[in-house]
């Protein structure tokens, strides 16, 4: 399956189907006087999974910020691919507003807003669309329902089927499965690699260590600098996790696999 | 019981034989469309006691603009800027909860209004009531075309931010991310809330517009399901407290506008009680936590 293609304008050469959707160069952000990253350097290719580990507090959140547009360096390059490719991002879970009443099929339509702006009807393609990505979440059933009164894995396919309803090129994850039911996880995580065929870039940062190992690419971060960049096998040996982590990595003794004590952190939500 | 054994003489008459009561109807109905529709993003996105702020905040406006003897909704604009301003600075100085800080400032310049008017002892009372409490009963045609104007601005305002409004409140960085300006559509918000205050205190008066601006959407809330019919249904209470508190304070002598205030408020508790009976009332439960 060719990976990426699409048409572009005579005065811009077409991207090659390798050419990196953007590409990082000693990026660094500064939050007052204390730096939060400095120092990544790494590209994002159409079609591949990047998956950025770390400890608490290492800077994953704050890269995927920046990637979003929501911050911009302080210094180093972020270069992009032109036109800048539409980015859709899934942010930790919010504290949803209880009282906002809202079906799940409106709040998956928010992410049509992104081609509709605020007035454009919703077209037939549109809606066609919406329950499309709902039904690849198998949540279907669940359109008409109040969003506010659904699980924690069901509000979390939710809106990665908003995120999906933005036909976004990149596409970023900000630990998508922490908490969620096993069920919502490996939906969630398929879903995400069917995207990455159809030459969307995934960018996710995850506490699995099993799901960075089955990504195309992994940044490892501690205290806002890489550790390591490269493949899962480069990047995920004994003494980088060590180096990141410290302690607090149990390493194999007879040849099994790394296992890295790290809290999960973040609040999700109420359980289902 | 007058509106039961004698409906007509309870209900109609006082309208078809009195016109200050047909001018002070359409008055409160206006009013209650401008109020209502932004009100209901008001409540929904928790701004209720800025929103009460805003409206006591803009007396000092008023205050100077009628010793000074120009038009006093303009004096009440510019102070409801004012106050806007100062909760932001306030609200990015200070490491206080915003609610502290909007408290301080509403009191502060609810004070400073009292202070400039009773400054002028002759009319003090009377001038300082007319502010607070409004006169439905003492609207004329000037001020029903203004009504107008302003409830024809709120609702096409409403819809032309639909999106921008309903996707800021379910998740500002979303709006960021589909491009819907999430502080400019905050601003816009902010804009229709002054106007709406502004426009309606010599109606229903300062201290008694934020009964119209929260208590119908509020009670609409507890039993719509979606954004649109919440609107809609925040209108149609609206003007039922509007008719039965003009209709008392016609037959029972009591203030107008407090007696309409008191009635949406009536109809919110009444609404809360009787919820578990109202078939289709929507299915959120009460706040866990």
């Amino acid at each position: 399956m060719p990976r990426s293609s699409r048409p572009s304008g005579p005065t811009s050469p077409a991207p090659s189907p390798t050419a990196p959707l953007c590409r990082a160069l000693e990026i660094g952000i500064e939050f007052g006087s204390r730096p939060a990253l400095s120092g990544l350097t790494f590209e994002i290719h159409p079609g591949t999974i990047t998956a950025v580990i770390g400890p608490n507090g290492s800077g994953k959140t704050t890269l995927l910020n920046l990637l979003a547009g929501l911050e911009r360096p302080s210094s180093g390059e972020l270069s992009w691919q032109r036109p800048h490719p539409p980015v859709a991002y899934l942010t930790q879970r919010h504290s949803t507003v209880r009282w906002l009443p809202l079906t799940s099929a409106e709040v998956i339509r928010m992410g049509r807003y992104r081609m509709r702006g605020l007035l454009r009807p919703m077209s037939a393609a549109d809606r066609r669309f919406c329950t499309r990505v709902a039904g690849e979440l198998e949540i279907g059933d669940l359109l008409h329902r109040q969003y506010g009164n659904l699980s924690g894995g069901q509000q979390q396919r939710v809106l990665v089927a908003q995120m999906l309803a933005q036909e976004a090129r990149l596409i970023l994850l900000d630990e998508p499965i922490t908490g969620l039911d096993l069920a919502s996880q490996s939906r969630i995580i398929e879903i995400v690699g069917r995207q990455a065929a159809a030459g969307v870039a995934a960018v996710l940062t995850t506490h699995h260590l099993d799901e960075a190992r089955d990504a195309d690419q992994v940044l490892l971060l501690s205290e806002g600098r890489m550790v390591a960049a490269g493949s899962p096998g480069a990047v995920l040996t004994a003494a980088n996790l060590r180096s990141a982590y410290g302690d607090r990595v149990l390493a194999p003794t007879t040849g099994g696999e790394i296992t890295v004590l790290d809290d999960h952190g973040h609040d999700h939500g109420p359980p289902g | 019981m007058g509106f039961l054994n004698d409906p007509y003489h309870w209900w109609v008459e006082p309208f078809t034989s009195n016109p200050f009561m047909i001018r002070a109807l359409l008055a409160g109905l206006l009013t209650v469309v401008a109020t209502s529709v932004i009100g209901t993003w008001v409540v929904l996105r928790g701004m209720s006691f800025l929103g009460d702020a805003l409206a006591h905040g803009v007396l000092p406006g008023i205050a100077v603009a009628f010793i000074a003897g120009f038009d006093t909704t303009v004096g009440a604009m510019v102070a409801a800027l004012v106050m806007v301003g100062l909760v932001h600075a306030v609200r990015t100085r200070s490491p206080l909860p915003d609610d502290v800080g909007i408290g301080l400032l509403f009191v502060g310049m609810l004070s400073f209004g009292v202070v400039i008017i009773s400054s002028r002892r002759s009319s003090y009372v009377g001038d300082l009531n007319r502010f607070l409490f409004g006169s439905v009963t003492g609207v004329d045609s000037a001020d029903l075309l203004r009504l107008t104007v302003v409830a024809v601005v709120a609702v096409a305002g409403t819809l032309v931010l639909y999106r921008a409004l309903l996707v800021l409140t379910f998740d500002e960085t979303l709006a960021r991310m589909v491009g819907l300006r999430p502080r400019l559509t905050h601003l816009a918000l902010l804009t229709l809330m002054a106007l709406a205050i502004v426009a309606t205190f010599g109606v229903v008066g300062n201290l008694l517009v934020i009964a119209f601006l929260i208590a119908p959407p509020a009670t609409a809330v507890l039993v719509a399901r979606r954004v649109p019919v919440i609107m809609a249904v925040a209108v149609a209470l609206g003007a039922v407290s509007v008719v039965v508190g003009i209709l008392i304070s016609f037959h029972a002598g009591t203030a107008a506008s407090a007696t309409m205030a008191l009635v949406s408020v009536a109809l919110f508790l009444v609404v809360l009680v009787l919820r578990p009976l109202i078939p289709g009332a929507r299915a959120l439960g009460p706040r866990t936590r």
